[in-house]
């Protein structure tokens, strides 16, 4: 530091506090009374909110997955089946759609979500390897089975 | 948007009208039918802020059948807000007041409770027996399956039918039944 002259300590210090508190109080436009306008009121809410939003990035994640859930067995009810039923499918099936993908094709892409619904359908009927249903004629069970 | 699309748009988006008859149902069961239709969790594009909700008409309110002792033990609890002010109902004496009021305070507290919940309760609409307005009645254009099956009562069977239906064995004429 090489201040050789008394006049080079001024400096040219703040001046901006007109624009700091236009960067908060815009934050605060939509607030009700005074906390919309005046700073020192507002910037009290205003750190609130944006702690709020912080905090809301974890809850975000979990509130719109119970959303994509609600919309994909609402789609599945209306199609005659379940969502855990098509859950189960798609595990047998290594089909590996997530939730975000199938409330998109749920809504967007109706056919492919129609598929995915007779497809679990499907996995339900008694196949010829079950021991549900009758059993094939000619078989002596003795009515043990 | 073409004509197509609009005609897809109004089709996704519309309000439709439901009819659910409450004749011989639990009205606790059937408010859980109700309540995600009030809300729109039917459908697909469903979101809460969407407004995506239908609404439903319920007839035949009168005829609703609580289970068990539920008319002689479920009390509903009303306060005025002033002092003394607070009485508990039985369902019987409520419904004998007004017959629309089970089933409206049931879905109420199975609605999801937030400030939303009004508006979707003011969706419903209840009426004690068959008699709906012309108004309704025009709207209406999906009817809901009941929960429970309603049997016909021996009373409303017609005579020949009882006449030839097949029986194995009847008690002779002079037999007295205790």
């Amino acid at each position: 530091m090489v201040i050789t002259s008394p006049t080079l300590f001024a400096r040219a210090r703040g001046g901006d506090r007109f624009w700091k508190r236009r960067r908060v109080v815009s934050l605060s436009a939509h607030f009700y009374g005074r906390k919309r306008n005046c700073y020192t009121i507002a910037i009290k809410y205003v750190n609130r909110a944006l702690r709020y939003n912080t905090l809301a990035r974890r809850l975000r994640k979990s509130d719109v997955r119970e959303l994509w859930t609600t919309r994909i067995s609402a789609a599945c009810t209306e199609l005659g089946t379940k969502y855990p039923d098509m859950k189960i499918m798609m595990d047998d099936s290594s089909i590996a759609l997530n939730r975000n993908m199938l409330q998109n094709l749920a809504i967007w892409e109706p056919r492919s979500f129609r598929a995915l619904a007779l497809l679990t359908k499907s996995r339900q009927e008694v196949g010829l390897n079950s021991l549900e249903g009758p059993s094939p004629a000619g078989v002596v069970t003795r009515g043990m089975l | 948007m073409s004509a197509a699309r609009r005609v897809q748009q109004w089709a996704t988006f519309g309000r439709m009208w439901y009819l659910y008859d409450g004749k011989w149902q639990n009205p606790l069961e059937s408010a859980d039918k109700i309540v995600p239709y009030l809300d729109g969790s039917h459908k697909p594009i469903f979101h809460p802020l969407n407004d995506s909700g239908d609404h439903v008409v319920v007839i035949n309110s009168r005829d609703i059948a609580l289970p068990g002792d539920e008319w002689e033990k479920r009390v509903y609890f009303h306060h005025t807000g002033y002092a003394g002010g607070a009485t508990w109902t039985l369902a019987w004496q409520l419904h004998e007041a007004d017959p629309t009021m089970i089933i409206r305070k049931t879905v109420y507290n199975k609605l999801s409770k937030n400030l939303l919940r009004r508006g979707r309760l003011a969706r419903l609409h209840i009426f004690p027996d068959d008699k709906v307005p012309d108004s309704i009645l025009k709207n209406v254009s999906a009817q809901m399956r009941q929960l429970r099956p309603v049997p016909r009562r021996l009373d409303h069977y017609p005579q020949e039918e009882l006449e030839n239906f097949p029986k194995i064995f009847d008690w002779p004429k002079d037999h007295v039944i205790n």
